[in-house]
């Protein structure tokens, strides 16, 4: 009994105020040590290992298989000795008796078509077959394959700073992504009978060990993606001689392998600022015919990568540009079948570049010498220095407006990746917002310079209402593991990617965020940072204590719902000679009249963005640059009137008599700040900006005292939608009546 | 561009057919809500509803119908398309009372920046009633997270219901 007493006592604290809105986070994290420090940054003692790889691969056209032979050398740069190493064998996933086949749960209702149903029961075998492991002086060494994971059980510990060598020879069925979607595989082209090969996650790959996970090696099962060692890369690939080659690194015997004009070409595009072609639309279509069995190898090297991916096709039309980043000259380039075209040789190189360019004024200056898109029939993936990207229009070369801008998002997320995770290196395998979150957040960036008021689909608060105020029990919190998210898109790339806006537009404002954000971002550069090690960076760069803020957005399934649920008015007056008393009066509730809401990003980037890509290369509008020209004047018409024109509030007046008290309630449970429009009745608007801290001692229910110079005639919350408030129909003061959607449809229809 | 995309119907169809097949991952299904926005009009004593749809998700729609692009080239197939298309998400979204069922008259589409569709219906006769029963079980058999959600405007109030494959009917009092 006394026992338990003294538990309940040493737990009270924690069951009073564990579950406070604003409690700090010190269950959640992980104590700072010498490998991570309280700042965020890496410790005094951080370490990481390294992984070179040097790969012979050959590409077989004719049954599509893929063989290989890799030298590994794994350096032990981590103060512990290893017993034993283990290497990912990702295709595994696809080999018969995977586990990611038997966890996927299924209803008869899911399968629509009798060829979905058929699909179920085919049998690709495509895991890896692995032929020998030996080290590299050519001893024997035992392994042992667990599923997607092998290990490696060394004859004798690894010691810290130590290296070893060893060699891993396998082959492996490459999959038609029309029937087997995977990130990696083949497309058929039935017409001119070629292959488009994008191959990902091809060789043993070893895993990451670190003061984190020890060795991370949880299986993979297909969502969570992976994370992996940096290190160096020789890699010679093996096709037929008809087919380019595009990979990660830089091609090193392009003299052998391109023709002289290919090379002229090349060099001239390193410094072009329009993207030149190396392979043209003609020669690729003489390529597609010619099928000889002859073989060439391309070699590459990657310096300081964690991945290694590459494409093959007789189809590929090359074309590139070079690209600027504070001195340093990168080459962006595309690969792409003519089915790609007319969307890919007008917009895939310049989206790289300009990709490239806003991401390192966000982040870090992109560090390696090449950035490549390849095109794909419909998917997106990620690697370093090459993504493979969808986007493909109409046989006959038309396309929809949402197809082109598919496109242009896909390319800039695939490129973006660049950044998160592959130069900025999270575990996707157990966090996937870390990379997909901050590169949606930098995507939607990257957007609103492409074009003025791209129609991103993610980034402004506004756009994740729906999902915030959905059924709690379909929806988890950021901070769940990649493999069990529900509703996967909106809970990694949409949540985090809006949380970080409400951050950078109303919480902690542009200048404080946009710098902490990049001191991340240079903190863990070519290093594994943790959900912590953000979170710490965030706050400590800009001094804003932001526990409430990842506690609500990040541990939670809390919404925003801040009602302004009573308004009273006072003034003060004077009677019997000086003396002045507080007199309530009784409010006018005259319905306001409201027009259609701009966010906050699109009126602060009317500012900030003085001029967007496409306003500087006109080349960029096409056919449908009408629609957006007409939504953009109808932008600045709105923006420039007088019913938007604000001041804010002043706070300190002298000759203020007018007292309105607010009443707030926190319906949606999540805490935040609130923006309060007041509209005065001498015509003007005032805006009014309280912190999220108002609600530190009651999460429920507050309320606060203004001074107005002049009557106000209502009320508005989130004038501007930067806060996700997920019912904006009881943020008005009087109350009015929202005209449905059906009206408004036919009212315009007429 | 050609001629088809004169009709904004048919030009709705034809980026339904494009994006059904387009996402940033493979595997990845980004969408998982219907939306209804309902409210009965004074006047006519009718009630009217706006169904808010991702284009992505009408897509599955229409393989299982087999159209291809080419089909929805022809003009002539544009008024069954529609007729379909709504029977379709009506099969989806049904108003009762009792055994009586009110059935939607369809009104027109509007197909948004956002990628979303928004159907507009009206209901066919007078509802003249305290309350309805609403089934909103749209793309339930589809998707297993699927949540929908009414939005029902009354007064200067708006009232939210969600429907899950747990609880797919719900009664409005109106």
């Amino acid at each position: 009994m006394k026992t338990k007493l003294l538990l309940l006592l040493t737990l009270l604290p924690t069951l009073l105020f564990g579950q406070h809105k604003f409690a700090q986070l010190k269950e959640e994290l992980a104590t700072p040590n010498v490998y991570r420090n309280a700042a965020g940054a890496p410790g005094h003692e951080y370490y990481q290992q390294k992984a070179d790889y040097k790969i012979n691969v050959s590409l077989n056209d004719s049954d599509q298989t893929i063989h290989g032979e890799e030298t590994i050398t794994y350096t032990n740069n981590s103060p512990d000795q290893l017993t034993y190493l283990w290497v990912q064998l990702d295709q595994n996933r696809k080999s018969l008796d995977s586990d990611s086949k038997l966890i996927n749960v299924e209803k008869m209702e899911n399968f629509k078509t009798v060829n979905q149903l058929e699909l179920k029961s085919l049998n690709f075998d495509g895991g890896f077959k692995i032929k020998e492991v030996r080290l590299s002086d050519g001893e024997d060494i035992s392994y042992f394959i667990n599923k997607t994971m092998l290990r490696i059980n060394l004859n004798e510990p690894l010691k810290t700073n130590s290296s070893i060598s060893f060699n891993i020879s396998w082959w492996y069925n490459i999959n038609d992504r029309d029937i087997l979607n995977a990130r990696s595989g083949f497309e058929y082209f039935p017409k001119d009978k070629n292959y488009l090969y994008t191959i990902a996650q091809w060789f043993p790959r070893m895993c990451v060990y670190n003061d984190v996970e020890g060795w991370q090696n949880k299986q993979f099962l297909g969502r969570g993606e992976f994370t992996l060692p940096f290190g160096d890369y020789e890699v010679n690939i093996t096709v037929p001689s008809g087919h380019v080659v595009t990979a990660t690194g830089e091609l090193q015997n392009q003299k052998e392998i391109l023709t002289k004009i290919q090379l002229e070409r090349l060099e001239k595009a390193r410094n072009a600022s329009e993207p030149i072609f190396i392979i043209t639309p003609e020669e690729a279509l003489k390529a597609e015919k010619l099928k000889t069995k002859a073989l060439k190898t391309w070699s590459f090297k990657a310096e300081n990568v964690r991945d290694f991916a590459f494409a093959s096709s007789r189809k590929f039309i090359w074309d590139a540009q070079g690209v600027d980043i504070n001195g340093k000259n990168i080459l962006a380039m595309s690969f792409y079948p003519k089915e790609g075209n007319p969307l890919w040789e007008r917009y895939s190189t310049k989206l790289v570049a300009h990709t490239l360019k806003v991401y390192s004024k966000y982040t870090i200056d992109y560090p390696y010498p090449v950035a490549i898109s390849v095109h794909t029939k419909w998917m997106g993936m990620e690697y370093p220095m090459i993504c493979f990207n969808g986007g493909r229009p109409n046989d006959d070369g038309t396309y929809s407006e949402q197809k082109k801008y598919s496109m242009w998002g896909v390319i800039i997320h695939e490129v973006g990746h660049n950044f998160f995770p592959m130069i900025i290196n999270s575990d996707e395998r157990q966090w996937t917002w870390m990379d997909e979150g901050l590169n949606t957040f930098v995507q939607y960036l990257t957007e609103q310079e492409w074009e003025r008021n791209y129609p991103s689909k993610r980034g402004p608060a506004n756009k994740i209402v729906n999902y915030m105020s959905g059924d709690k029990n379909n929806i988890s919190p950021i901070m769940t593991n990649s493999e069990s998210i529900l509703q996967f898109g909106n809970n990694s790339y949409g949540k985090p990617a809006t949380a970080l806006n409400v951050l950078r537009e109303t919480v902690m404002g542009r200048e404080l965020f946009d710098y902490s954000f990049k001191v991340y971002c240079e903190r863990w550069k070519f290093k594994h940072p943790t959900p912590a090690d953000f979170f710490r960076t965030m706050e400590d760069a800009s001094s804003v204590d932001l526990d409430w803020f990842w506690r609500g957005w990040f541990y939670s399934t809390d919404n925003v719902d801040v009602a302004l649920s009573n308004v009273r008015h006072f003034i003060t007056d004077s009677i019997s000679g000086n003396k002045k008393v507080i007199i309530e009066e009784k409010v006018n509730e005259i319905e306001l009249e409201l027009k259609q809401p701009i966010t906050i990003g699109t009126l602060r980037n009317l500012e900030s963005i003085s001029t967007t890509l496409n306003e500087k290369d006109t080349s960029i509008n096409d056919h449908y640059g009408w629609k957006r020209k007409k939504f953009n004047d109808s932008i600045l018409e709105f923006a420039y009137n007088k019913d938007i024109n604000h001041v804010e509030h002043d706070f300190q007046p002298n000759d203020n008599k007018y007292y309105y008290e607010l009443t707030f309630n926190n319906i949606g449970g999540l805490v935040s700040p609130i923006i309060i429009r007041a509209f005065l009745e001498n015509g003007t608007t005032e805006i009014i900006r309280i912190p999220a801290e108002i609600w530190l001692k009651n999460d429920k229910e507050v309320s606060k005292v203004f001074v107005f110079k002049h009557k106000v005639k209502g009320f508005q919350l989130d004038p501007f939608l930067e806060t996700a408030d997920t019912n904006i129909s009881n943020n008005v003061w009087p109350a009015r009546k929202t005209p449905s959607r059906y009206k408004l449809f036919m009212k315009n229809k007429k | 561009m050609v001629s088809f995309y004169n009709s904004d119907f048919m030009k709705l169809l034809v980026i339904i057919s494009f994006l059904s097949i387009f996402s940033l991952k493979s595997n990845a299904h980004d969408y998982y809500f219907a939306f209804a926005e309902m409210e009965l009009n004074k006047e006519s004593q009718k009630l009217e509803v706006t169904l808010i749809i991702n284009s992505h998700d009408i897509s599955h729609w229409l393989e299982n119908k087999n159209f291809t692009l080419l089909d929805l080239e022809e003009p002539t197939l544009e008024k069954n398309l529609k007729e379909s298309l709504s029977n379709y998400l009506l099969s989806g979204f049904k108003i009762s009372h009792k055994s009586e069922h009110y059935k939607l008259k369809f009104k027109g589409i509007l197909l948004k920046d956002d990628g979303n569709i928004e159907f507009y219906f009206e209901s066919q006769k007078k509802v003249e009633l305290d309350a309805v029963n609403i089934t909103f079980d749209l793309l339930m058999n589809q998707y297993n997270q699927q949540q929908n959600k009414l939005i029902y405007l009354k007064e200067l109030k708006k009232e939210t219901y969600e429907f899950l494959s747990s609880k797919k009917s719900q009664i409005i009092k109106l």
